[in-house]
């Protein structure tokens, strides 16, 4: 039993260090950000009341009270004046690192929102449940704040919220996925779980067609493609993306490691095939620590290429590290929405919000994101107001009557109506990682192109999900 | 007599399950409480009928049952195992591949809880059979990195068999808690959907949280009769000291073996009650973590003991739950009153974003840990607390507190 114990005890003194050190990540970046565009930012915001989000915020402010006939029935508090989204995030787990700066967006966006009058004077609360990026762990958050809240304003993971699809669906409850699996644009999967930004499938087309283009520019007509993944939908998607795409450009794939970086075990014999097929593009769906292993030993092997991989295998925390170097002359990197400090209203707004809290966030590409999440509650939730019906329900029917939610240029419009056709959202901000971006207090992430549509994205033919179990 | 609670007079007495009047008033009337919980009229715990609390409870019940068969292993026989996540994982699959529907990529029987709930049980206890000859030659430490390696050895079986399990980072759906005869269209019995029993409404998740309690209790039940048996008693000869007990005539391989087939078959059970109560699971949950959390409930109940094993389900899995209530409950604490308390909680919560503190209720714009990475830090800091200051866990903090009203006011 002794023996039992001091084993034990090392295993305890272990997760206490596993807890401790699992927000160190993102310490590492970077400085803050409050030197971001000096633009006067109230005109620029006003300037975007043209936009959906902003003239509702507008309009709002003029109610104060909320009328006695609103329906409700969870999470909206009429006589208390609070409205209460939830959030499922993984809060220790290996998203963390990038989850913590999309849920300082959304305190910061709805501090402000409470601030300018509300929705229709009502206060939005958040309601927050760590996940730890588990699928039991998700489900049982999901079901402790189910019944307090009106809406999920952001849930991590493809897994995760797939398993809690149907109980949201069984809700009427919407909810905004930090994923961007294709079966969210899909309206036969998931009906109340909703789409932002370029699905991993069609951003892998996006980023293949961009480097493909530069490869072309430097000579070489004929690259060939390395492709690796972590199992699950999240890794599925984007390879079954990348394997049409290479099927339509007529690329051979000298790789094919769909689903074979397993988290937590040695990822040198994927580095090692990577680097015998001696491919020229690689392309790479995984956790950003699981991704730094693969890349690290490919890097080590004297291995160079162009990679990319869907948004959330990138860490900005690498360009502080070692590979730093190398990962800013291989990145092709892709994302959903502008990165941070990018040119739009809608980013001045966010780091007018950044500034005006005055907390010490670091400069990250997914505090913008967290806006923008923010605001499809906020647009949803504004447009029930506006019918009379705040119930869940009600909600749910009043977005499926937007059909250009706009992020005020940080992030492509989006459509909630129509078919699964008519809502995918074919654009991806296309960036590179700059050391000397970081250095003047900016994410390290350089922007190449807004709003990039490549030439096989722009024709692909999306009816349904990509990969589907 | 009756008023001399240590004095038995007879062997049978002594053996009983609940020796002394007062303990089983005590039960009954602990028993009568649980059932009463979901129907919301204890006053004061009210909250406990709430569905998100029910499921807490539930969870605490399935989590028990697990906990109780490492109990007969470890806190029994002696037997230290690492590997109680892998039989969970047996029983889960062996539920999921008989009871589940046939899914796109996945295998599925459909049949009956009356046969996967069992052959759950059977199949982990065979497994566990099957490997307990080659764990009933090492001892004590090593015995604890081969059923590690089972943990480790089972992930990577549950990852590669896609079509039993779902595959990695996707999962399967579980067959639900439905008593059917056979593969008839209504069950007969339905713990998914709100109904009423006896003229009185239950929500589903009170009818699961009953059904769970039943589950429990057999638990219990057989588990304290396997202590009194035969079979028990050689449990803990050979914990106490194995020579020692193979010299009076146990027979140590035979009945570490038995040791390890009833551990497996309750993890067993418990995989596939986990599986059917949370609806999906991915490969990836039965990983060390989920060992070691019951470790954890044995150590921080108290080893050795049936209500060690259901105080520390109990405490390990309302845990994360309390520290999110109390927190939220401090932070409005400190934004609402003034006066020391308000200080106090105010040191403790960060509520904003200039408001150092160690818990932070905003997650990303304030200083301090969130509720998340502070269950885990609290989780790790209680284990090395009960093992260095109370090996005997829950359990021993309630013996010392009833000797100490014992013999009060002589304590001494």
């Amino acid at each position: 039993m002794k023996k039992l114990r001091i084993f034990v005890l090392v295993l305890a003194l272990a997760l206490v260090a596993a807890a401790c050190s699992s927000d160190g990540d993102d310490t590492t970046t970077t400085t803050a950000g409050g030197d971001a565009t000096e633009t006067t930012v109230a005109t620029e915001t006003t300037a975007a009341t043209e936009t959906t989000v902003a003239t509702e915020t507008t309009a709002a402010t003029e109610t104060t009270v909320a009328p006695a006939d609103l329906k409700t029935d969870f999470g909206v508090d009429v006589e208390a004046g609070t409205i209460t989204v939830g959030q499922t995030a993984d809060l220790t787990g290996p998203f963390a690192p990038l989850v913590a700066p999309i849920l300082a967006g959304q305190q910061m966006y709805w501090a402000w929102v409470n601030g300018n009058g509300g929705i229709g004077g009502m206060e939005v609360l958040m309601e927050t449940r760590d996940t730890n990026y588990q699928v039991e762990q998700h489900i049982a958050a999901y079901d402790e704040i189910r019944d307090l809240v009106v809406a999920i304003s952001h849930t991590t993971g493809s897994p995760q919220t797939l398993a809690i699809s149907d109980a949201l669906e069984e809700d009427s409850m919407i909810a905004v996925p930090a994923t961007w699996y294709s079966g969210w644009t899909d309206t036969n999967i998931a009906p109340t779980v909703l789409h932002t930004g370029n699905p991993y499938c069609l951003e892998a087309m996006n980023g293949l067609d961009w480097m493909v283009s530069v490869e072309a520019e430097e000579g070489n007509d004929a690259p060939t493609l390395a492709i690796a993944s972590i199992p699950g939908d999240f890794g599925f998607d984007p390879m079954a993306g990348a394997t049409m795409w290479a099927e339509i450009n007529g690329i051979e794939i000298v790789y094919d490691g769909s689903g074979k970086i397993i988290p937590g075990q040695d990822q040198k014999p994927i580095a090692d095939a990577i680097v015998a097929s001696g491919a020229d593009l690689v392309y790479v769906t995984t956790t950003p620590t699981t991704f730094s292993e693969v890349y690290g030993a490919a890097l080590q092997q004297g291995f160079e290429a162009k990679w990319s991989g869907s948004g959330p295998t990138y860490n900005p925390a690498f360009l502080v590290s070692p590979i730093a170097d190398a990962i800013q002359r291989d990145w092709y990197g892709t994302f959903y929405m502008q990165p941070w400090g990018g040119d739009s209203a809608g980013m001045a707004l966010t780091m007018q919000l950044v500034e005006a809290s005055g907390a010490d966030i670091p400069a990250n590409d997914y505090v913008g994101l967290g806006v923008v999440e923010a605001m499809i509650v906020h647009a949803a939730l504004e447009a029930a107001y506006a019918s009379g019906d705040m119930t869940r329900a009600g909600v749910l029917a009043a977005l499926r009557t937007l059909d250009n939610v706009d992020f005020q240029g940080m992030a492509p419009a989006e459509n909630y109506t129509g078919s699964t056709a008519d809502q995918i959202q074919r654009a991806v901000t296309l960036w590179r990682p700059s050391v000397a971006n970081l250095e003047a207090g900016g994410s390290g992430s350089e922007i190449v192109e807004n709003d990039f549509v490549g030439p096989t994205a722009e024709s692909f033919d999306f009816q349904e999900a990509c990969f589907q179990f | 007599m009756r008023t001399r609670p240590r004095l038995y007079v007879s062997y049978s007495s002594e053996m009983a399950l609940l020796p002394t009047w007062t303990q089983k008033i005590a039960a009954l009337a602990f028993l009568a409480f649980l059932v009463i919980v979901p129907f919301g009229v204890i006053p004061g715990l009210g909250f406990l009928s709430d569905n998100d609390w029910l499921k807490l409870l539930s969870r605490v019940a399935i989590f028990a049952i697990g906990a109780l068969g490492l109990h007969i292993l470890s806190g029994l026989a002696g037997q230290v195992s690492l590997g109680q996540a892998f039989f969970v994982g047996i029983g889960a699959y062996t539920a999921a591949v008989l009871g589940g529907e046939v899914g796109k990529s996945t295998w599925g029987l459909g049949l009956p809880i009356w046969i996967w709930l069992p052959a759950a049980g059977i199949v982990a206890a065979l497994v566990g059979a099957l490997i307990a000859p080659t764990a009933v030659r090492v001892r004590g430490i090593y015995l604890a990195i081969v059923t590690l390696g089972l943990v480790f050895f089972g992930e990577w079986v549950f990852r590669s068999t896609p079509f039993i399990t779902g595959g990695a980072q996707a999962g399967r759906e579980f067959p639900s808690l439905q008593f059917r005869f056979w593969k008839e269209e209504v069950p007969f019995l339905d713990f998914t959907t709100d109904g009423s029993w006896f003229g009185i409404s239950v929500t589903s998740e009170a009818k699961t949280y009953l059904l769970l309690l039943v589950f429990v209790i057999m638990a219990v039940i057989i588990t304290k009769n396997i202590q009194r048996t035969r079979t028990g008693r050689a449990f803990m000869a050979i914990r106490d000291r194995d020579i020692a007990a193979e010299v009076m005539g146990v027979a140590e391989a035979k009945n570490k073996l038995i040791a390890f087939a009833l551990s497996s078959g309750f993890a067993g059970l418990t995989g596939a009650i986990l599986g059917a109560f949370v609806g999906r699971l991915v490969p990836e949950g039965f990983s060390l973590f989920m060992s070691i959390q019951f470790v954890a409930i044995l150590l921080i109940g108290g080893i050795g003991t049936v209500s060690g094993a259901l105080l520390g389900s109990a405490f390990v899995i309302l845990l994360p739950r309390i520290v999110q209530d109390f927190t939220g409950f401090l932070a409005s604490v400190a934004e609402s009153g003034s006066g020391f308390f308000s200080w106090f909680a105010g040191i403790f919560v960060s509520t904003g974003i200039d408001d150092p503190g160690i818990v932070s209720t905003l997650p990303g714009t304030s200083p301090g840990l969130n509720i998340g990475q502070f269950n885990l830090f609290l989780y790790g800091l209680l284990l090395i607390g009960f093992l260095i200051f109370e090996p005997l866990g829950l359990y021993g903090i309630w013996i010392r507190v009833r000797n100490y009203w014992k013999s009060w006011p002589f304590t001494y």
